[in-house]
């Protein structure tokens, strides 16, 4: 596969595409099969703006994106701006589908189903967490509030029942899109023949509206988007910077203990993907003073707080039997 | 190598909250300006920085530490030498991302470094 990659960082929109084609009319010299767009939140809400001038010029071709936090390519790194990359692949055969529907599992269902491919790979994107308009979000941090307010003091059975209640309106309202709960559904629909990828968006910054996933030129919001590569011999690679989970759940367990300095343990409550309690106590209460030092590296570590160049991280691990 | 260090203050100054980058000599001559119109405001933080500059260099250079921010006014002010004869200053609005210009500050540093230094 061929590409090229084309970059922009001008402030207004539709300069920036304008300047990303001009380069892309003196360097491109193949015919593009597919063409990838990313760009960062400085064009949040006029995306569709810069995909309408891509259109009007590469329209025939499949196209795919979404909005990131930075883009990285050979030699350079950028946190602001959108990059074009134009590819060509002769021997594969390139569609992108998307779906923008009520619904986070059942929009994955519906799109495993359109989605055909009997050799090659499956790239999904998708949002992680994604942030919806002022009004709905107001509805979600009230629906929030009152759910954990009426689980407080309420029997165990009732704040699974709430805490359900909430779960299912994040997924009616495709607020959390849960990666193995997708991947699986895709994976099903092609009988585990194929590997599927999965580019999970979400934003260090909170903005409404975003991240945004981009299909066929169309900026979809919150909806999913897959590109199928069918070809001959893809072989996907994988490989992690964390260790592998065990098979069982005593197994993940002890190789947690093994890889990480483990602070505390708790015994977690969930009801779907909302954490009801720890060992007893509200999520934010039980974590609250949590904080932790090794002995050895206090000192050190004061010496690089008080010249402010630490970084500072926590991390989480659920044990689960998922 | 001038129209290659203008080309990367335009990329600069296109990023949101990015209010003016200039490049000083670090006796607080100004040598390349980006931003927009004729600002008085900016002209005021400019006459400050000119004054500031040197005694920041100083400091910096006995702290030993690789960059700077002022609050003056309502501006985020960023100051990070370049080279050993020129510093990048870079002018943001309150709200903007700093974590961001930071880095894409650090990007300008390395290119203006490979022309200059």
């Amino acid at each position: 596969m061929r590409s090229v990659t084309l970059f922009s960082n001008k402030k207004d929109p539709k300069d920036a595409a304008r300047h990303i084609l001009e380069q892309a009319r003196s360097r491109l010299d193949f015919e593009p099969d597919l063409a990838l767009f990313y760009a960062t939140l400085k064009y949040n809400g006029k995306y569709q703006s810069m995909l309408d001038i891509f259109q009007e010029e590469y329209g025939g071709i499949p196209q795919i994106g979404a909005s990131v936090d930075g883009v990285i390519y050979p030699d350079d790194m950028r946190m602001d701006g959108a990059a074009l990359v134009l590819c060509e692949d002769d021997e594969a055969e390139i569609r992108v589908d998307g779906i923008k529907e009520k619904g986070a599992l059942e929009s994955a269902e519906k799109l495993a189903k359109r989605v055909k491919c009997e050799k090659g790979a499956i790239v999904l994107h998708f949002p992680l967490v994604h942030v919806p308009d002022p009004l709905k979000s107001a509805e979600f941090y009230a629906k929030g509030y009152y759910y954990s307010k009426i689980c407080k003091g309420a029997s165990p059975e009732k704040q699974k029942e709430f805490a359900g209640k909430f779960a299912n309106y994040c997924e009616k309202e495709n607020i959390f899109y849960l990666p193995p709960t997708i991947l699986n559904i895709f994976s099903e629909q092609t009988n585990h023949k194929i590997p599927i990828l999965g580019i999970n968006v979400l934003h260090t910054q909170v903005r409404f509206n975003s991240p945004s996933i981009f299909c066929n030129f169309e900026d979809i919001g919150g909806g999913i988007a897959a590109l199928t590569i069918e070809k001959e011999n893809v072989n996907a690679v994988y490989d992690d910077i964390f260790p592998e989970k065990g098979n069982t759940v005593e197994e993940t367990r002890s190789v947690v203990d093994k890889e990480f300095k483990v602070i505390r343990k708790f015994k977690a409550n969930f009801e779907k993907n909302i954490l009801i309690s720890l060992d007893g106590m509200p999520p934010m209460q039980a974590v609250k003073d949590l904080i932790y030092a090794p002995e050895e590296k206090t000192e050190e570590t004061l010496k690089h707080l008080e010249k402010g160049d630490y970084n500072l991280t926590f991390r989480v691990s659920w044990v689960t039997k998922f | 190598m001038t129209k290659a260090i203008e080309e990367i203050l335009d990329e600069l100054y296109d990023i949101d909250g990015v209010e003016a980058c200039i490049l000083y000599r670090i006796d607080g001559v100004p040598i390349l300006l980006r931003t927009t119109g004729n600002r008085e405001d900016l002209l005021e933080t400019m006459f400050w920085l000119e004054k500031q500059i040197k005694n920041v260099l100083g400091g910096m250079n006995t702290e030993g530490l690789k960059d700077t921010v002022f609050f003056f006014r309502n501006k985020r002010i960023m100051i990070a030498p370049s080279t050993r004869s020129t510093v990048l200053v870079t002018i943001m609005v309150e709200e903007a991302n700093q974590q961001l210009i930071s880095l894409e500050t650090l990007r300008v540093i390395r290119i203006i470094k490979d022309c200059l230094g």
